[in-house]
């Protein structure tokens, strides 16, 4: 009996120690506003101090709103913080009317509270706005930022404005001068400096406009593609050839002679000693008769 | 009831581990085979004992093994049990197992594994099988000393052993060809597991060396569990008569030239990457010669070799209590030297860990993993222990056959 005891013990006991009472701590919430190829959306950063360092805050559910014109909020939708403390809400189409009939956005997200933490909320107001970028003659990018107000868009100066091409991980400034303020047109412009840049198998790029954490208007991109790359030669697909690194039933033959083989030989010798003991059991049983 | 309790647990955290998923337990994107992959690699490597003493010893004309060869074969048929049920335990969804037959590529070491694994085990239970027949055929001589249950299971298992010439002459082929058998299969086991690590590029792995490298560590922890086996075996069934202090004598030098060999092996693994010390090798290597895993390796080291050759050099530390001291050494040993292949490996990768959750850096295995590790140890040392409780665990017949011919000789 004093054994079922111990093992319940143990049982309960793990079980319950996540449950332990724990003091709450404060969550500090952000929200940023961005526009990738004009597609409008959020992310909101949780973070919480552990230790006097502040920390991510992975779990929460972040919930989205958008004020309308009446000052009331609008619910946008909702969306968990990854490992990194960081959710993501593109504007859903069901806000469009919201969203459009506005120049100026105010969003606000929030956290319920928890076991954990207490609830927090984040604001930010953004002004609608507009990155275009374009080619001149020659390799020459133009890019155009304006703004919404009530009487229409118009050209923003004094923004800080990057162009640039596409990569990977980030983007690549077309010359030494790329970043710059935009102009009383709204614009930037820069001469592509950047000779035999891979692109894609017809030589197609990825031109990039970029502003970041703006106060007035968030984070913006766009981007347009431009033939102004080098022609990128691929490797030979190995995709359909029998490799040792291709998929499943690509093998190499020699590979599948050779294991097949060595497979058949091993059971061929287990289903002779199955024969063997067979051979054993009749044996027994015509001596027991 | 121990190891009946331990089992319980094991199971109550696996449960748990199937409802809340492998994010019970400590492993994550970096470590990805934790304690789950080091019990696998530590099951396999203790079933080669069944192709040492079994089927070297016996083709190599050693009669003294006789009465050990049962004991060596429940190790390794419980052992290999356990390694393929621990990997269904680490793969974490256990109604996908069939997925490794069904869409298994030829080209991965997995699958050869799983192909070489189940092989082993059908061989090493036709090798345990075989030879019990006889014996069974004695129990069943004596039923009226053994409950229904029990009998039924005999008669089930072996009442069409009649003992008829026709019938020895075609086990003793069958047994002879099993022990040819099983030797390559026996090393291709612990090779192809030994692939899984070397055939990956990372620093600890990256190795030629590795096939034997593992081979002769698998050797050396089987015969040392052997000797635990055999102390416990001979003071609790009081077979004193037949696992004599001689037996003990002779699997000792065994496990100090297994030993030595592992020995030459780790020294050949670890000082040839530390001489280059190249960039990738180097955290790993510091890591484990004076960093973070220098306890364990260290412990490792001396648990698994040094102590029990020192122990097992000398004549009276060949005695069956010291010699089962240096045995439990090499087995406690030998189980951290697995943890030290798989995991410190693992938290040095070639490109450095960047924007990960500080969880992700560091790996202390969660209570459900220890749980069900020590579960799954105990639920082999389970079977050992009900398989000795029903059948003979020293071959009665085969030990009689040994004795009188060797008697016969000496006249």
């Amino acid at each position: 009996m004093r054994l079922y005891n111990l093992i319940a013990l143990i049982l309960f006991s793990s079980v319950f120690t996540g449950l332990q009472a724990q003091e709450k701590s404060s969550v500090t919430l952000r929200i940023n506003y961005y526009t990738h190829q004009n597609l409008p959306y959020l992310v909101a950063k949780a973070k919480t101090k552990i230790n006097g360092k502040l920390s991510p805050v992975p779990g929460l559910v972040a919930k989205y709103y958008i004020y309308n014109a009446t000052g009331d909020t609008v619910f946008l939708g909702s969306a968990a913080m990854d490992f990194k403390g960081e959710s993501l809400l593109y504007v859903p189409a069901s806000a469009q009317a919201v969203f459009q009939s506005q120049a100026s956005l105010h969003f606000m997200v929030v956290t319920a509270s928890n076991k954990q933490y207490d609830e927090g909320s984040g604001e930010v107001t953004v002004q609608k706005s507009k990155l275009i970028i374009d080619t001149l003659d020659g390799r020459k990018a133009v890019a155009t930022l304006l703004v919404k107000n009530d009487t229409g868009w118009i050209p923003m100066k004094g923004v800080e404005l990057t162009l640039g091409v596409q990569r990977l991980d980030g983007i690549l400034p077309i010359n030494s001068t790329a970043t710059a303020s935009t102009d009383s047109l709204g614009m930037v412009t820069g001469d592509y400096a950047i000779e035999n840049l891979p692109g894609d198998k017809k030589g197609i790029l990825t031109l990039v406009a970029s502003i970041k954490d703006n106060e007035v208007v968030g984070s913006i991109e766009s981007g347009i593609n431009v033939p102004w790359g080098a022609p990128a030669h691929f490797i030979t697909n190995h995709f359909f050839d029998r490799t040792l690194f291709a998929r499943r039933g690509q093998s190499p033959i020699w590979l599948e002679i050779l294991a097949y083989s060595m497979v058949a030989m091993v059971w061929g010798v287990v289903i002779y000693l199955l024969v063997q003991l067979r051979k054993i059991i009749r044996i027994g049983k015509s001596a027991a008769v | 009831m121990v190891l009946v309790s331990l089992c319980l647990v094991g199971l109550a955290a696996y449960i748990r581990q199937l409802y809340y998923g492998l994010g019970v337990t400590a492993m994550r994107d970096y470590v990805s085979w934790g304690i789950y992959i080091s019990n696998f690699v530590f099951f396999v490597a203790i079933s080669l004992v069944g192709s040492l003493i079994t089927a070297v010893l016996r083709l190599t004309d050693v009669h003294w093994s006789t009465p050990l060869t049962r004991i060596a074969e429940i190790i390794a048929v419980s052992a290999i049990t356990f390694a393929a049920l621990i990997i269904i335990v680490d793969m974490g969804r256990p109604e996908r197992f069939y997925h490794l037959f069904m869409y298994g590529r030829l080209q991965s070491p997995i699958t050869w594994d799983v192909i070489v694994i189940s092989t082993y085990f059908v061989i090493s239970l036709l090798l345990l099988y075989l030879p019990l027949l006889p014996d069974i055929s004695i129990l069943l001589q004596h039923q009226e000393q053994y409950p229904k249950w029990m009998v039924k299971l005999y008669k089930g298992m072996g009442s069409f052993w009649k003992n008829a010439p026709a019938q020895f002459a075609i086990m003793n082929r069958s047994v002879g060809i099993l022990s040819v058998a099983i030797i390559p299969v026996a090393f291709s086991i612990h090779t192809v597991t030994s692939w899984l690590f070397a055939t990956t590029y990372r620093p600890g792995w990256d190795s030629t060396n590795f096939g034997a490298y593992f081979i002769s560590g698998a050797f050396l922890v089987g015969a040392g569990s052997v000797l635990v086996a055999m102390y416990i075996f001979r003071t609790h069934y009081k077979l004193e008569k037949y696992i004599t202090e001689s037996h003990f004598d002779k699997m000792g030098k065994i496990v100090v030239l297994l030993a030595l060999l592992y020995l030459y092996f780790n020294i050949n693994e670890f000082l040839v990457p530390a001489f280059k010390m190249k960039k990738s090798e180097e955290e790993h290597l510091t890591g484990l010669f004076a960093g973070e895993f220098a306890p364990i390796f260290w412990f490792a080291i001396f648990t698994s070799m040094f102590i029990p050759i020192f122990i097992l050099l000398f004549k009276r530390g060949r005695r069956p209590f010291p010699a089962f001291i240096a045995g439990i050494l090499v087995v406690i040993g030998s189980w951290f030297k697995r943890y030290l292949i798989v995991t410190p490996t693992l938290l040095h990768p070639f490109m450095p860990m960047h924007d990960v959750p500080a969880n992700y850096r560091v790996y202390f295995p969660s209570w459900e993993e220890w749980a069900i590790a020590i579960g799954s140890l105990a639920a082999a040392l389970l079977v050992i222990t009900f398989f000795a409780r029903l059948f003979p665990i020293i071959p009665i017949h085969e030990t009689i056959e040994e004795s009188e011919t060797t008697s016969h000789a000496s006249l």
